[in-house]
């Protein structure tokens, strides 16, 4: 049978086969469109084809569940303050942490500082200079960012921006730092970072004490905040 | 039968679309574990990972997702990491599509929240996207009751891929109408003048092009609040999704975050009809005609 032909035998691996670029093709697929249809909603005599009992409930029970999904998903994605306490634990106890979605990763609010963290470290009584975790990946990031080089970077990033997260929620709270940065996740996640780092670009193991500093500056210019944090020991 | 019964149990007509889609989806995964991880595969996910373990409140979902973040557990992410290709490989050789596509989602999944420091929005909707991946079978290789279940399962999941990439559209197009940098058409002059974001010479290429970086701030914000309507349309469904990619492709290089980009650039073709694909393969043709003449 020649392409120009179609008949009621096509099959779906035909069609597929068949999709080469020329008009008759288009032709056939509306053909198989339309014969689809037919095939399927009515039996080969005739009559409306019955489905099973099973398929007839999945298909409820699947449509509510779909329904159901998005609907919490939904909610899910809703700014902070926009639901009850009640619905919006309701709609994270089912996203989180399997369907989660931050859509505020897409840039809502970008930042408008550049972020730059620092470490240092004491052992046997003195202090070592400040290290600047960035000072190797950034440049490569620059370069070659479609490769891994650009992952290392924005996970030095990652750790600084947790930490300007924690500068903020500190600077809301008005705790102590000494009691207030231990608990929180950014001041953390910065000094087991630092930790490992040494360990793994500097052969630095076992330190007596760890510090971090956050430095906050303008793009295109020379103005800078720069924040402490207390020293830890691990 | 109802009519929606009748459609749900039909074949869908554009399986050659969602072949496709698997396939970028794939492609994407082989990138990210592959270009991306593989070189730091010690540092992200080895017992002493630059990314420290967190805690999680006592739940099955939060024991097998975050599995690697358990203390204990660390020596297991090389399992993990070849799980994706399993689930490629069962994909090719064999017929069970969706086991290939739960190998390839709980692979992807458990390793990369592990790596929760250098993910980006991109990540979250491709574990998605994976995730709706399970239910679909685009082969329909089954006979009766349970070509019928599968039928009605790659439904649901065919259309809760393209409910969600409009989704992400409607929600982080919403965020942007609220935020008051892309209100008043400073943010994409703002990202792209960031260290982490920034290209040296499109930085400094745009430096006294700030009016155009304001019209592309809005254009953008156009694009993402118009992505959930206009994608239904068919007359300006090739040119809009093409201008998407454009948009995404040029986002990776310049902001520098290629994996993001890639992801949203497959998701693209699942709102592909057959008849695209007839149009681009005749489009494509058509170019490679013109070149060689």
């Amino acid at each position: 049978m020649g392409k120009s032909e179609p008949s009621g035998t096509f099959t779906q691996d035909r069609l597929e086969g068949s999709i080469v670029g020329d008009d008759i093709d288009v032709c056939a697929w509306n053909f198989y469109r339309k014969t689809n249809l037919r095939i399927h909603s009515v039996g080969m005599n005739g009559q409306r084809r019955a489905i099973q009992p099973v398929v007839r409930y999945f298909i409820w029970l699947g449509l509510l569940a779909f329904i159901l999904h998005f609907f919490l998903t939904t909610l899910h994605c809703l700014p902070e303050g926009s639901l009850s306490p009640r619905w919006r634990s309701y709609s994270h106890l089912y996203s989180y942490p399997q369907f989660h979605q931050g859509w505020g990763l897409f840039a809502p609010q970008p930042q408008d500082r550049n972020k730059r963290l620092e470490i240092r470290y004491a052992k046997g009584g003195t202090w070592s200079d400040w290290i600047h975790p960035e000072e190797s990946s950034f440049p490569q990031h620059k370069r070659y960012r479609v490769f891994h080089y650009s992952k290392l970077f924005h996970t030095n990033q990652g750790v600084a921006f947790h930490l300007w997260r924690s500068l903020d929620e500190f600077n809301d709270k008005g705790q102590e730092g000494e009691q207030f940065y231990p608990t929180s996740m950014g001041y953390t996640v910065a000094m087991e970072y630092a930790g490992r780092y040494l360990q793994h670009f500097r052969s630095i193991e076992a330190v007596d004490s760890l510090a971090v500093r956050l430095f906050l500056e303008q793009p295109h210019s020379d103005e800078y905040e720069m924040y402490d944090f207390p020293v830890h020991r691990p | 039968m109802s009519p929606f019964e009748s459609y749900m149990t039909r074949p869908l007509g554009n399986a050659d679309v969602l072949k496709r889609f698997r396939h970028a989806l794939y492609a994407v995964v082989l990138y990210l574990i592959l270009i991306l991880a593989l070189p730091l595969h010690e540092l992200i996910w080895g017992p002493e990972s630059l990314i420290p373990q967190m805690g999680f409140p006592e739940r099955w979902t939060n024991r097998l997702v975050m599995f690697l973040h358990y203390p204990g557990n660390e020596s297991w992410y090389p399992l993990f990491f070849l799980l994706p290709f399993l689930g490629i490989l069962v994909h090719w050789r064999s017929r069970f599509v969706r086991l290939g596509a739960l190998l390839v989602y709980v692979g992807v999944l458990i390793l990369f929240n592990r790596a929760y420091l250098m993910l980006v929005g991109g990540n979250y909707l491709l574990h998605l996207l994976l995730f709706y991946l399970l239910f679909i079978d685009e082969r329909n290789e089954y006979e009766g009751t349970l070509g019928q279940l599968s039928r009605v399962s790659t439904r649901f999941g065919y259309w809760a891929c393209r409910i969600q990439v409009c989704m992400v559209y409607a929600f982080s197009g919403g965020y942007k109408l609220i935020s008051d940098q892309w209100r008043s058409g400073e943010a994409i002059y703002d990202i792209t003048h960031l260290e982490e974001f920034s290209l040296p010479w499109f930085a400094e290429l745009t430096t006294g092009m700030h009016g155009s970086m304001v019209v592309l701030n809005y254009l953008a914000m156009a694009y993402f609040l118009s992505f959930p309507v206009l994608v239904w349309f068919k007359r300006v469904r090739l040119p809009f999704l093409f201008l998407g990619e454009m948009l995404h492709l040029s986002m990776g290089v310049i902001i520098g975050v290629m994996d993001f980009s890639l992801v949203m650039m497959a998701s693209y073709i699942v709102f592909l009809e057959q008849e695209d694909l007839v149009t681009l393969r005749k489009w494509f043709t058509k170019q490679r005609v013109d070149v060689k003449t």
